[in-house]
């Protein structure tokens, strides 16, 4: 019966893709904009050249780091709904350390990934803190830090850290060379391997190491966790501080690799992480394919702007994926549930 | 301070108040029969500029209204199919829901970024009470959906105190199962529960983009929508507490966004960090009630954000 599982839940994610493109195609014809040509040109622009494909992978990064970031607190059972913030404090403390640290050489670099993690990690702590400690529901307060954060980076932007040279644009100065991020091609840079390697890294952590599997219990269950001498409230605090440094990178890899410079940041990686996330039950490496097929789609939005056809159908498109898997995978697994329970008697 | 400043300030503070408590009353419904609706943010924004579209054609603001709130109620019949029906997990349905409301609002209101409204939802001075010195130009001179939400705290409150249905709506909330076997539909109480709140965020929504800030602009709910749901956890699940919270936090946006234009106001304080403040003041809220109360998040429904599978053994 366990055999199944992935293959049932395969079906459901493809089938939901399925039924997505058909309700993109209603709202297509409900706009009056042809289907057929939109389509195809979001699959021309995703994967139709070596352009676009590099173009997905570089939406990927962000995407499997946020994704990462949201799947080991809901190990936990802890809902980390702020990867977007924890993203944008990533960016500033690489900014900050990019600008304002005048590290030689390769420590540049170093120093940009460290102080962004940290950043992120710190910012993560928040709610973390609040929840062990007040009991305050970290749902809403990781969310309303999102804002906080973007506001954060837009004051900088805006204002003390806006670059003079750029024209009035709310840019920061761009970053000195050896803090970027090195470019492995054309648009990708080295955020792209770093990302599958944590994906590698955080799965055997979670599957072999002894926090991996406190994760795991207390997930599963608080009280059986509490008797069996493990810290709930510790695996708390950690799993927030670890996807908060994760979700940052997002954030390091957008204004280190991309960009090469600080600026508003509010891309939406940290939700779509979430929804990668769940869609990939939580499961590292497959966090890197659903990312990838997240990536082309993004990447395909992208290339609409040339048919003239708004871009926000691929956020409509996304949603709809995610709805339909909700039905399809909940649907399967008590399937599962039933047939389990059957075999065991 | 003026006296004349002041009633302005306390006029804008109702005004910037109603959006957080029509939303914030929909979800302590639907909250209170078990439900964790965390799509308002999504709900609104698809009615706002539902709202703004069919009152652009159609020229006629309260048939806006009605639109946006039946696009909401749209939203809330699919949420309601996916949690309450199929079981689905509540948290990742609502965020679902608010990317889906963000893009089709996107999608569909393109047309409309930064066009004039024609059909202003105007404000509608009360014979009587609106000569009132000082209360009313603050409370009397407003438009229509604000005497709704007037009228809605009182409603809602007898509705789930002092009637059959809302002792069986709350006892949904806290044990399902106990309903069930009395003879109720938990399927049905919450269904109705979750048309409502969305209905609620509709106008909300459609408050928004016609009789507030008169404009259709992309994510122009601007987080008000999650202001609106920690308004709930803020006033224990209680209507009352919740008017008290939407005030407060009405104040708080009036001061974030139209500090800069008072008098007297230091500029050299950045436009940015001021609009941090509503955020700043329900994360500092939520952890002072959480410090309060002592017990983790007093008053919360027991079945919150729980499926209700009638066939699982108790």
């Amino acid at each position: 019966v366990r055999v199944g599982g992935g293959f049932l839940t395969t079906i459901a994610v493809l089938g939901s893709v399925g039924l997505a493109l058909a309700i993109g195609a209603a709202a297509l014809a409900a706009a009056r904009m042809p289907v057929w040509s939109t389509y195809r040109t979001m699959l021309v622009g995703a994967v139709g050249s070596a352009a676009g494909l590099e173009g997905s992978l570089v939406y990927t990064t962000p995407i499997v780091f946020c994704g990462l970031a949201a799947a080991v607190a809901f190990r936990a059972k802890v809902w980390n709904i702020g990867g977007e913030g924890q993203l944008a404090m990533g960016a500033f403390g690489a900014a900050l350390a990019a600008l304002h640290l005048s590290m030689p050489g390769p420590g540049a670099l170093a120093a940009v990934l460290l102080c962004g993690m940290v950043w992120g990690a710190l910012w993560a702590l928040v709610p973390a803190v609040l929840k062990v400690w007040l009991g305050v529901n970290e749902v809403l307060s990781s969310l309303m830090l999102n804002y906080v954060a973007v506001l954060w980076i837009d004051f900088l932007v805006f204002g003390p850290w806006r670059d003079p040279g750029m024209g009035g644009w709310p840019y920061s100065a761009p970053f000195p060379p050896h803090a970027l991020l090195p470019r492995i091609g054309h648009g990708v840079d080295l955020g792209l391997p770093l990302a599958i390697a944590l994906a590698a890294l955080t799965q055997g952590f979670l599957a072999y190491s002894r926090w991996g599997f406190e994760i795991t219990v207390v997930g599963q269950s608080r009280a059986a966790a509490s008797y069996a001498g493990m810290s709930v409230a510790g695996t708390t605090l950690l799993v927030m501080a670890f996807g908060g440094a994760i979700a940052a990178l997002a954030g390091v890899s957008q204004v280190a690799g991309t960009a090469g410079r600080l600026y508003h940041l509010a891309p939406g990686y940290g939700y779509i992480g979430i929804l990668v996330s769940w869609l990939a039950r939580h499961n590292p490496l497959a966090i890197v394919i659903v990312g990838a097929g997240y990536g082309m789609l993004l990447q395909g939005g992208a290339s609409l702007q040339m048919v003239q056809v708004d871009p926000s159908l691929v956020s409509m498109l996304q949603a709809a994926i995610i709805l339909f898997a909700l039905a399809g995978l909940t649907f399967a697994q008590r399937r599962l549930e039933r047939l389990r329970r059957g075999v065991a008697g | 301070v003026t006296s004349e400043l002041l009633i302005a300030v306390l006029a804008g503070t109702v005004a910037a108040a109603t959006p957080l408590l029509i939303a914030g009353l929909g979800e302590l419904v639907v909250e209170r029969s078990g439900v964790l609706n965390l799509g308002i943010e999504g709900m609104m924004l698809v009615s706002a500029m539902t709202a703004l579209a069919v009152a652009q054609l159609s020229s006629g603001a309260a048939l806006g209204i009605v639109a946006g709130v039946l696009a909401s109620v749209v939203l809330g019949a699919l949420f309601a199919m996916l949690t309450v029906t199929i079981r689905a997990d509540h948290v990742v349905t609502g965020l679902a829901v608010v990317v889906l409301g963000d893009g089709i609002s996107r999608f569909f209101g393109r047309p409309f970024v930064g066009s004039n409204v024609a059909a202003v939802y105007d404000s509608v001075a009360i014979p009587g009470l609106a000569g009132l010195p000082g209360l009313g130009p603050i409370l009397f001179r407003q438009t229509p959906l604000v005497y709704v939400s007037y009228l809605m705290v009182p409603a809602v409150w007898y509705f789930l105190y002092r009637t059959r249905p809302g002792l069986a709506l709350r006892a949904t909330g806290e044990r399902p199962r106990t309903v069930d076997v009395a003879g109720f539909s938990v399927t049905k109480i919450r269904y109705g529960s979750i048309l409502f709140g969305s209905a609620m965020a509709g106008l909300a929504g459609g408050y928004l983009s016609l009789g507030y800030l008169h404009i259709w602009a992309e994510g122009m709910a601007a987080g008000r929508g999650w202001v609106a749901l920690a308004l709930v956890v803020l006033a224990g699940w209680h209507p009352v507490r919740l008017l008290v919270g939407a005030y407060v936090f009405g104040f708080a946006y009036i001061m974030a966004f139209q500090s800069q234009t008072m008098r007297g106001f230091p500029q050299e304080i950045s436009t940015y960090v001021i609009q941090m403040f509503p955020y700043l003041l329900a994360i500092l809220v939520l952890a002072v009630m959480g410090r309060v109360s002592g017990r983790r998040q007093f008053g919360a429904p027991a079945a919150l954000a729980q499926p209700y599978d009638r066939e699982a053994r108790a």
